[in-house]
């Protein structure tokens, strides 16, 4: 036999076994604990059953209110962001850019925690309109499910902006010059060509809100939940706690149903969008001049978004450093003793160690799975790859607290009892986060020509020896850059640890969420908060490096 | 002015950034005529283009539409492009992917809805689709039709309004030398059977000598020659002019009149002689286009063959004459091998009037302007204050630049 035909014989062997263990790898990962949720979930007279419940209507009713507002807060006010930022002169656009960045990197739960320290019964800026005003109640309340839909949505604004931003990006200013050529208004042309043309983009954006609303834990959890109102993720966390399986798996597949039909919308959308020409350049596309309105508008928005960005932040900053929370904001009031404590007592030093160890972990297993489940589906033609693609990117339509439950029924079978042990933490970490290693790792590998790995096999490498030699080499900042995304969004997570810790594993999230520490309250998970923040921009930053995406995003 | 001039630009100036684009340009377009505005990539053709149609701001200059300003820099005067009444063809169409060709055609209408009553909404689209060979085809979508199909869309949609001016920027480069051909005489045909001025944007020669009434040749942001297509041909003013429009060999040679004959001797001491020049004896540049070279063969001769190029109704010869070799086109009968010698003598030659010797090497360096046309544009200073008071010397009378008088 010629030497190069053993050679691709064994070639495609290595790449067979590698196949098998990734598949096997993302079956018993993903697809056993959602087959374990859909299996505890029947008899279909169980589903009915929930339905007659009152609880469970409400909260889906609440879930389907709070999304659409979230969703349409988000989407109208990012889109109109992104329009006036990539398609007119406005000016102080790296400002403004910069105000985006900040709420990106702000997680909802931590601009939820600042919201009711600033609006909440006892805030900073209730008492003091309280007290201005001569008042005895409180004007508003944000605890209640517009409170949610305030925070979640200006939360998500970054993610409706980066959609809308993408699409207009892709506009063909020639069309809206054609228009004007044919003496449409800047308005007409606005409406008739740019708004038609960029909408699948902006709709496909509000589906992607739309889920983040329907799966949001964190925030429903701090201001509903308390007063009551109900939604579908906090009603499975309760069903958890009185160990309503049932109700638990129903709740959860009804949820996986809605935002798997969701991201199919978005998918879709974005796959379809016929109305896309090639990006263009950042100059070419300032269409629309506005004229005397520029500075007013730069301003308003400028100063908006010091608020909603730069206000919880500084909120959460100035009461971290706070002797006790709620002392009057002075200088005699401040100290770094928080931070101190949060690294010296017990429970929060062993939080955040336990965090980084499982955001550590978890980001490692899913990147290395991630590379080669990213390799297999773009760089072969094996069959299954398919099976594959969907499977790893399956946890993208699983929403946090979810994910925690089929965890907990998948791995608390005799033989494999791994609940109430570290371990299930990490695995459910590698789970939920495995779809955007996936991702980032699959954009760097698409970008990179299949001559190059070619090449490598025909000067009679093997195929080990080529991924080694040439492939990783050139994908690894894409491979590096989504293990940081995962190690950041693991570091802060709450659901999942929240509904898996026990006493040892406590995790940054479980002190988020239950808002103390042994060492004190708000002012002590504030600092908490602070720290998370900052990690998350040094990461952020980090990724920005590797694969140049702070510009691309924003 | 003339008072057939349907376009006038007085001194139109823009930049961008430090990059200055187009400098003092000066030039009119005569009502009802085809104009073709040629030179190569880079040169501001678009941007020209782009200001008449309001699309980008001149920094300083005066637009006029038949007698009505459309830009002027001082008192301000800026007609907004949507209210101008000017057709444009886009280069890529700009074709709005939502919207069916019959709502394309008649959304100008609705744009104006003012003037058209909403009855003749659909006579005045079927029309227009009519006169450009387009009826059956009103419900389909841009990517539905064929790259002919899309380029008949956009000139319906232009010229829906009875616009009094017509832009089109290279709206023939994106098809098939076929297609183009056929989308030329529908063009001329167009200008001949309505009223509409036509200004036409190319960086082919042969299309603009082709089918305009007139020709505007620009290069590095400056008008370089004004005029009807065989002047422009037969006489261009400048080294420039000779060699885009042309496509002319450049001798910078000295004329000198032996026994009643012409002769060129070029530097080098090679001596052509020549008919139909009318010169005293002068050193300066000539052009002669491949064309007008006529070959006989002589052993004796030091002017060999270089290189041959078999064109199918011609041959090309490249001869190498001293230091210089010179573009022949030959009859296709007229076979010389590689390395023979030849005689040449030059049937007509153009003084192209170029002054200073810093420009004529400058211009004699220029690479083939159909090289440079395929290059991307490049970022480079175009042009300073010397060279533009050149150039104003070389224009035609009345269209020179108000910096000079
Ligand atoms: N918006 C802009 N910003 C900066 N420079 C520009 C801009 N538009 C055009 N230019 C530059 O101005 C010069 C002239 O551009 P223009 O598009 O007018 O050339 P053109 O003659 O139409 O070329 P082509 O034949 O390639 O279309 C080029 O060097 C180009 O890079
Ligand atoms: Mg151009």
């Amino acid at each position: 036999m010629h030497p190069r035909h053993r050679r691709m014989g064994f070639q495609i062997n290595g790449r067979r076994i590698t196949l098998v263990v990734a598949i096997s790898g993302v079956l018993i990962l993903v697809a056993y604990p959602l087959v374990q949720l859909v299996h505890k979930s029947f008899p279909l007279s169980n589903y009915v059953q929930q339905l007659q419940n009152p609880q469970n209507m409400r909260a889906l009713w609440n879930t389907l209110y709070i999304s659409a507002g979230i969703t349409l807060l988000a989407t109208s006010l990012g889109s109109i962001l992104a329009f006036l930022m990539i398609r007119t002169d406005l000016p102080l656009k790296r400002t403004i850019r910069s105000g985006v960045y900040l709420l990106f990197l702000t997680p909802a739960y931590i601009s939820g925690m600042a919201w009711i320290q600033l609006f909440g019964r006892a805030g900073y800026v209730t008492r003091w309109f309280r007290i201005t005003m001569g008042l005895t109640q409180t004007p508003w309340d944000v605890y209640t499910l517009e409170g949610v839909i305030l925070v979640m949505g200006l939360n998500m604004i970054p993610m409706a902006y980066m959609a809308t931003a993408n699409a207009l990006r892709h506009a063909d200013p020639t069309r809206e010059e054609a228009s004007i050529m044919s003496g449409a208004t800047p308005i007409r042309t606005f409406f008739s060509i740019t708004l038609p043309l960029a909408l699948p983009g902006i709709i496909a954006g509000a589906f992607l809100v739309f889920v983040h609303g329907i799966s949001g834990f964190g925030v429903p959890a701090m201001l509903a939940m308390p007063t009551g109102h109900l939604v579908l993720t906090t009603q499975i966390y309760s069903a958890l706690g009185h160990y309503d399986v049932r109700m638990a798996c129903a709740l959860s597949v009804g949820l996986v149903i809605m935002t798997s039909i969701a991201l199919w919308a978005h998918n879709v959308l974005l796959r379809r969008n016929r109305f896309a020409s090639m990006p263009q350049n950042e100059q070419t596309l300032l269409t629309y001049r506005m004229g005397a309105l520029r500075w007013p508008i730069a301003l308003i928005l400028t100063a908006c978004l010091a608020l909603v960005a730069l206000g919880p932040l500084v909120m959460i900053g100035l009461s971290s450093l706070l002797r006790a929370w709620g002392l009057p904001l002075i200088g005699s009031n401040l100290t770094l003793a928080n931070y101190r404590a949060i690294f010296e007592t017990s429970v929060s030093a062993r939080a955040l160690r336990n965090s980084f160890l499982f955001a550590f972990g978890g980001a490692s297993c899913s990147a290395l799975l991630g590379l080669v489940v990213s390799y297999i589906v773009h760089r072969t033609r094996l069959r299954g790859r398919q099976l594959l693609d969907v499977l790893a990117s399956a946890p993208l339509a699983v929403p946090g607290p979810v994910v925690a439950a089929s965890m907990i029924f998948a791995w608390s079978v005799p033989a494999l009892r791994l609940y109430n042990t570290p371990w299930i933490i990490l695995i459910a970490y590698t789970v939920a986060f495995l779809p955007y290693a996936v991702r980032t790792t699959a954009s760097v590998l698409k970008a990179m020509p299949l001559s190059g790995e070619e090449a490598g096999w025909m000067s009679g490498r093997s195929w080990a020896s080529v991924f080694a030699g040439i492939v990783f080499p050139v994908i690894r900042r894409g491979v590096w850059a989504g293990w940081m995304l995962v190690f950041l969004m693991a570091f802060r997570e709450i659901p999942i640890s929240t509904m898996l810790y026990t006493k040892g594993t406590e995790t940054v999230g479980v002190l988020m969420f239950i808002l103390k520490t042994e060492s004190g309250g708000l002012e002590v998970v504030s600092a908490v908060a602070v720290v998370v923040v900052v990690l998350t921009a040094i990461g952020q930053a980090v990724v920005g490096r590797l694969v140049g995406i702070r510009k691309g995003i924003l | 002015m003339n008072r057939n001039d349907a376009l006038r630009l007085e001194n139109a100036t823009k930049s961008f950034e430090d990059l200055v684009v187009v400098q003092h340009v000066n030039t009119t377009v005569e009502q009802g005529t085809l104009t073709a505005l040629l030179g190569p990539s880079g040169c501001g053709k678009t941007t020209l283009l782009r200001m008449i149609a309001g699309l980008e701001t001149p920094d300083e200059g005066t637009i006029w539409l038949n007698e009505q300003p459309l830009f002027q820099d001082r008192p301000r005067i800026h007609v907004p492009p949507h209210r101008r009444a000017i057709g444009m063809v886009f280069q890529d169409y700009g074709l709005w992917p939502h919207m069916t060709v019959e709502r394309t055609v008649a959304y100008p209408l609705r744009a104006t809805k003012g003037r058209h009553r909403r009855g003749r909404v659909p006579s005045a689209v079927h029309e227009v689709l009519s006169q450009v060979r387009l009826s059956g085809l009103e419900n389909r979508l841009p990517h539905q039709l064929s790259g002919g199909e899309r380029q008949r869309v956009a000139l319906a949609r232009a010229l829906v309004r009875h616009p009094e001016l017509l832009l089109l920027d290279e709206p023939l480069s994106n098809l098939d030398a076929q297609l183009r051909k056929r989308m030329r005489s529908e063009l001329r045909h167009l200008v001949q059977a309505t009223p509409i001025t036509v200004l036409h944007v190319t960086h082919d020669q042969a299309e603009a000598l082709a089918i305009s009434d007139q020709m505007i040749v620009m290069s590095s942001g400056q008008i370089e020659q004004t005029g009807a297509p065989e002047t422009l041909y037969e006489s261009p003013r400048t080294a420039f002019v000779a060699q885009f429009v042309g496509d002319a060999n450049l001798l910078s040679a000295h004329a000198e009149h032996v026994d009643g004959a012409t002769r060129l001797r070029l530097p080098d001491g090679s001596v052509l002689a020549c008919a139909g020049l009318d010169v005293g004896p002068v050193e300066d540049v000539y052009g002669v286009h491949p064309h007008d070279v006529s070959l006989e063969a002589s052993s004796s001769s030091s002017n060999v063959i270089v290189d041959r190029h078999y064109m199918g109704d011609s041959w090309h010869y490249d001869v190498r004459v001293g230091d210089t070799t010179l573009r022949v086109q030959a009859p296709i009968r007229e076979i010389y091998d590689i390395g023979s010698g030849v005689h040449l003598s030059l049937r007509h030659v153009s003084r192209v009037r170029s002054s200073t010797t810093e420009t004529e090497t400058h211009l004699l360096t220029r690479p083939n302007p159909r090289q440079q046309s395929s290059e991307p544009p490049r970022k480079r200073r175009i042009g300073g204050r010397r060279r533009s008071r050149r150039h104003d010397r070389i224009r035609p009378n009345g269209y020179r630049n108000q910096s000079s008088d």
